[in-house]
């Protein structure tokens, strides 16, 4: 019960206060826009003149290659900065001299990485289904083919994408601008 | 309750020390840790803390090993470090909820400590206003709030007046004098009217070493008739601060009004002055290393 709360208590002061900062703002906006020009058919997969019928399944399986394309880059670097933020503040120091455990700590910032990113990812998937609406290509929606693609693609990726913010920042030389470049590069093999 | 410190050190590079043999041992009180800046204060409160691990020696809470088992400390202790930082998005009471959730305090509990503490300090009107946009002051009164969520038995507070006006100042230390009662306030501090309003016991330290651990009236009996004051041309001013140690000087319109530390009368109209904690304090500080006061 304790640790639950603990966690919950960390998650939620982290979400309150990166969602109250303009650059979470900001990275929603661009995560919107890019969604947006999924469904317009701007950004689109075509095999030669082909394309795929902006149903339930072709929107659901689109929008979840732009989150992990967009999250799985730039997400990383609006959630690297639970542990630091700690550090710089001086909030650390005060953490620090409370009983709570180290894997605690680094879980609950994981998990608070994770509903950030989670977060998004729920966004862009109600998007999905209003833009889908008024594409009206395919005009039913498939709840359950829409939402797969975000369940089992996308939620598990940012999961990952967490972690890895967490791992860099725990790491020292990668806590810096050399994480934030090593990171940049290795995402192509992360992700296969 | 008892803080039992022995021989210890911190060492942070071959030659550098930040503490060096350091023996205390403290009881319920506001004892003030006096000593210029980079004495090793912050170093000292650190280990403390269970932040930074000594190089040698021992901290006792209790009879137990604080270094060796931390948490048998950590469940009782408050601490406000030098600098003290928020998350400036949060409000005051959603910040005091976090740090009080990782302190181990229950919902409602937590949330009855969180108004008491808030009233104490003061910030009921401004406590769901974002702490980014609070006064040095306003979040050295969130930091001494988050210290004091766990009802702590050893309170640290690493240099809290710094950076505050003169009135947060003195509200400050009469805060800290109404918590004062059966548990351990360690203050620490360069500013020795923090320490002269409210502490019962003073240790002042100096490059590392404890130079003197006593009451404030046993302090100031070290420089019992060595304190005097006279009048003296400006222009004399310089000379006098070589051969004495001056801890205080007023203009006046017939020159300056010195007050300086000398065995025997440094001039014959020099008036002896009762000492106060300054005058000791620079006394020791100013000793040559290694020697006793």
């Amino acid at each position: 019960m304790k640790t639950w709360r603990i966690l919950y208590a960390m998650a939620r002061a982290d979400l309150l206060e990166r969602t109250r900062r303009y650059s979470f703002l900001v990275m929603l906006g661009l995560v919107l826009f890019l969604g947006y020009n999924v469904n317009i058919g701007q950004i689109t997969l075509r095999l030669e003149t082909y394309r795929g019928v902006f149903n339930s399944a072709w929107v659901g399986s689109m929008m979840t290659l732009v989150v992990n394309f967009m999250l799985g880059w730039f997400g990383f670097y609006l959630v690297k900065n639970a542990v630091a933020r700690d550090y710089e503040t001086g909030v650390g120091q005060i953490i620090a001299t409370t009983p709570l455990s180290r894997p605690l700590y680094m879980l609950g910032k994981w998990i608070s990485n994770m509903i950030v990113l989670d977060g998004m990812v729920v966004i862009l998937m109600l998007a999905a289904i209003v833009m889908q609406l008024l594409q009206r290509e395919d005009p039913h929606i498939h709840l359950w083919a829409l939402s797969a693609p975000f369940i089992f693609v996308a939620l598990p990726f940012m999961a990952l994408v967490a972690a890895m913010a967490v791992l860099f920042e725990s790491i020292r030389w990668l806590r810096g601008s050399g994480g934030n470049v090593v990171y940049f590069f290795s995402l192509p093999y992360i992700s296969q | 309750m008892k803080l039992t410190i022995e021989r210890l050190a911190k060492q942070y590079r071959h030659d550098v020390w930040g503490l060096r043999d350091f023996d205390l041992e403290l009881g319920p009180g506001v004892i003030g840790l006096l000593g210029p800046n980079g004495a090793g204060k912050s170093t000292l409160m650190r280990m403390l803390a269970t932040i930074t691990r000594p190089t040698a020696g021992t901290v006792k809470w209790d009879g137990t090993d604080i270094v060796k088992a931390p948490d048998a400390l950590r469940g009782v202790l408050g601490y406000l470090p030098q600098d003290f930082g928020v998350y400036p998005n949060l409000s005051a009471v959603e910040f005091l909820e976090y740090m009080a959730a990782i302190k181990g305090l229950a919902g409602k509990t937590a949330r009855r400590r969180i108004d008491e503490l808030l009233q104490v300090v003061n910030l009921v009107d401004a406590a769901k206003r974002p702490l980014g946009g609070y006064s040095g002051g306003m979040k050295q009164r969130v930091g001494i709030a988050q210290a004091l969520l766990n009802d702590p038995q050893l309170l640290i507070v690493d240099e809290p007046t710094v950076g505050l006006d003169p009135e947060e100042r003195v509200r400050f230390r009469n805060l800290l004098s109404d918590l004062a009662g059966e548990r351990i306030i360690l203050l620490s501090t360069h500013i020795v009217s923090d320490v002269e309003a409210v502490a019962t016991e003073i240790v002042v330290i100096h490059r590392g070493r404890k130079l003197q651990h006593a009451l404030p009236e046993r302090l100031l009996q070290i420089l019992d008739g060595q304190v005097w004051q006279w009048l003296t041309p400006s222009s004399e001013l310089p000379g006098l601060k070589q051969r004495y140690l001056i801890s205080g000087v007023v203009r006046r319109s017939e020159g300056v009004q010195v007050r300086g530390v000398s065995a025997t009368a440094p001039v014959p109209e020099a008036q002896p002055v009762a000492p106060t904690l300054e005058d000791v304090y620079l006394y020791l500080v100013n000793q040559p290393e290694g020697s006793a006061a």
